[in-house]
């Protein structure tokens, strides 16, 4: 497909346009922070190289979510779904809705997630790139090119002042229009270079976890922020005799997680709760599904109150195994 | 059910409660099922059972597979969810959704003697695949069975009214197992692992099958190895916290292993493979 240059004017009015018809969610000021929120003014879209401080995953995953109803004697899907467009996704985040597709959308253990489908079909992912690396970002070393992802319907390019907006699947043809052009010249891909490469028993227990988690105070800021963290717990709450079954996020740093209904309890220790998030990412996940579902955001280092770093931790590993070799 | 959303519960109602445990530390129930839309599953498996406004908590079926006119589940009171459930009477109305999980290997263990060995509620997950081979249709397919069921005390059996049947069933052997002695028992006294060498069963044709407590089947896994029994031969159904049952919510794995969709079945062959986290 070609590319179509517009002006940052034109491709407010038409995001106006776009407006009527889709729920709009783009970086936006939020109480001084920059957000992926609803877009309720076109002119508030901020498409510059900030990366949001909450990652978009609630478009398809929202943190409280009706699931299901339970009516006299029957039960009702209660999902609230309307077209959700979101503008401007950092190629890191489309990278991890990418990997939360990969897990909910397999039919491993017999079953898709319907409720996670049923979203992710009414949603249509533009993407924007960014030109510098902040601080905590490693994205290039999860091999995800920060300019770029081809990995969604439509991707917004900033080219000499101008907007260059490039469709990528029949959902993201014709969002934005304007004179036809050339699709710019892409950089190859960096080198997938942090990644775990070894069998469970090597990581597991021979690693100094203890150490890694020194500052964590449990806090689980860094699994709300994190962009593929998707463990969740179903409650139900009543209202005007009206039972409704909600889907909420739930964090494997939290002791509760595990705890068995006997009072025995698999993972009682911090160290064990942050291997657990670890590995899951990089570890058990690649097992699974053959990725790694970490997009190099930073979002859990830059905003972790004791200091930990999942980075500088699979670093470490990496390492270790290598020391382990020789 | 494939097609079907596997979040969307089914309608079934009680059709009896029956009060399992006599004493007064444990309190289990058996609740007896019927359903709206009734399925087929294996012995192994699991559901997702709620009431409504309550909650949702994950058992293992405890009547047989080949029953098909209702369902039962054993269930403790330990919580929220169960204190609530334990309140209800015959024709409630309650949801379930499944059958999840994976199940015993019924057919690879044919020819095989069969070792049951429970640990308090351990011995309502295994109760569809004892009922199962029990029956006339396929008791001839395995050899020697022999069960060890183990309570805290001698009111805190389950299925007590089942024992004098099994017992007679050909070729079982039917031995029970309290904590602590109590005047008047007459039966075995002490943890399972340390009375498996009183009990004769041939190591090289028995195929073992553990349920209970973890520490309970990591020291009885121990205590069949050292016995000499391989551990592709020793089975448990394992228990862990979990939510969806469909292997997406994240709760149940232990390393890249989920309980829900991988288990709850392992062999302990498999489990030594496993990080030792459950």
């Amino acid at each position: 497909m070609s590319a179509y240059k517009l002006t940052l004017d034109q491709a407010r009015a038409a995001l106006a346009k776009l407006m009527e018809k889709y729920t709009v969610i783009a970086p936006v000021m939020n109480d001084n922070r920059l957000d992926y929120a609803e877009v309720t003014d076109a002119r508030d879209v901020i498409l510059d190289d900030r990366l949001p401080y909450k990652s978009p995953k609630e478009t398809v995953f929202p943190r409280v979510e009706n699931v299901i109803r339970f009516l006299e004697g029957r039960v009702e899907e209660a999902q609230d779904i309307k077209p959700i467009l979101l503008i401007g996704a950092k190629p890191c985040d489309i990278a991890a809705l990418n990997d939360l597709d990969g897990i909910f959308t397999s039919d491993k253990g017999k079953f898709k997630d319907s409720f996670y489908i049923n979203r992710r079909n009414c949603l249509t992912v533009v993407g924007a790139g960014c030109t510098s690396k902040k601080t905590a970002c490693f994205c290039d070393e999860r091999g995800i090119d920060m300019t770029f992802s081809p990995e969604c319907d439509g991707f917004l390019n900033f080219v000499d002042g101008d907007i260059l907006y490039e469709p990528l699947t029949a959902k993201g043809d014709g969002l934005f229009t304007g004179s036809e052009a050339e699709p710019p010249k892409r950089d190859t891909k960096p080198e997938e270079t942090l990644k775990i490469e070894a069998k469970e028993a090597d990581v597991f227990a021979t690693m100094p976890w203890e150490s890694y988690v020194e500052g964590c105070i449990g806090c689980g800021t860094c699994t709300y922020l994190c962009p593929t963290c998707h463990c969740f717990n179903l409650r139900d709450a009543e209202d005007k005799g009206i039972v409704t079954r909600t889907r909420v996020w739930d964090s494997c740093m939290y002791p509760k997680f595990t705890l068995h209904a006997s009072g025995h309890n698999p993972r009682t220790e911090k160290y064990q709760r942050f291997r657990q998030r670890v590995l899951h990412k990089y570890l058990y996940i690649p097992e699974n599904y053959g990725f790694t579902a970490c997009s190099g955001c930073g979002r859990c280092i830059r905003s972790c109150p004791g200091g930990l770093n999942i980075r500088d931790t699979v670093s470490d590993i990496m390492e270790r195994l290598e020391e382990a070799k020789e | 059910m494939s097609n079907r959303n596997p979040y969307v519960p089914s309608r079934a109602t009680i059709l009896e409660v029956i009060q399992e445990t006599k004493s007064d530390t444990q309190d289990v129930k058996t609740f007896k099922l019927k359903l709206d839309e009734p399925f087929d599953f294996r012995p192994g498996q699991f559901v997702e059972f709620s009431v409504a406004g309550v909650g949702e908590c994950t058992f293992g079926f405890a009547s047989s597979p080949l029953i098909k006119d209702h369902l039962e589940l054993t269930i403790k009171r330990t919580g929220y969810v169960t204190d609530n459930i334990h309140m209800l009477s015959e024709g409630s109305t309650v949801w379930i959704r499944g059958p999840f999980g994976n199940t015993f290997p019924l057919e690879e263990m044919e020819g095989n003697d069969l070792f049951y060995v429970t640990g308090g509620l351990g011995l309502a997950p295994l109760r569809p695949m004892i009922d199962y081979v029990f029956d006339p249709a396929y008791r001839g397919k395995y050899g020697k069975i022999n069960m060890l069921m183990a309570a805290r005390t001698p009111g805190d059996f389950i299925f007590a009214y089942d024992f004098d049947k099994w017992s007679k069933m050909p070729d079982t052997s039917l031995y029970q197992t309290i904590d602590n002695p109590v005047e008047g028992w007459d039966k075995l006294v002490g943890f399972p692992h340390t009375l498996i060498d009183q009990i004769p069963f041939d190591k090289e044709k028995t195929i073992a099958i553990l349920c209970g407590p973890p520490v309970m089947i990591k020291a009885l896994s121990n205590a069949f190895v050292q016995f000499g029994m391989s551990p592709e031969r020793i089975y448990t159904t394992l228990e862990m916290r979990m939510t969806c049952g469909i292997g997406k919510c994240g709760k149940c794995n232990i390393g890249h292993k989920y309980v829900c969709i991988d288990g709850p079945v392992f062999s302990m062959a498999e489990l030594s493979e496993m990080p030792n986290e459950y």
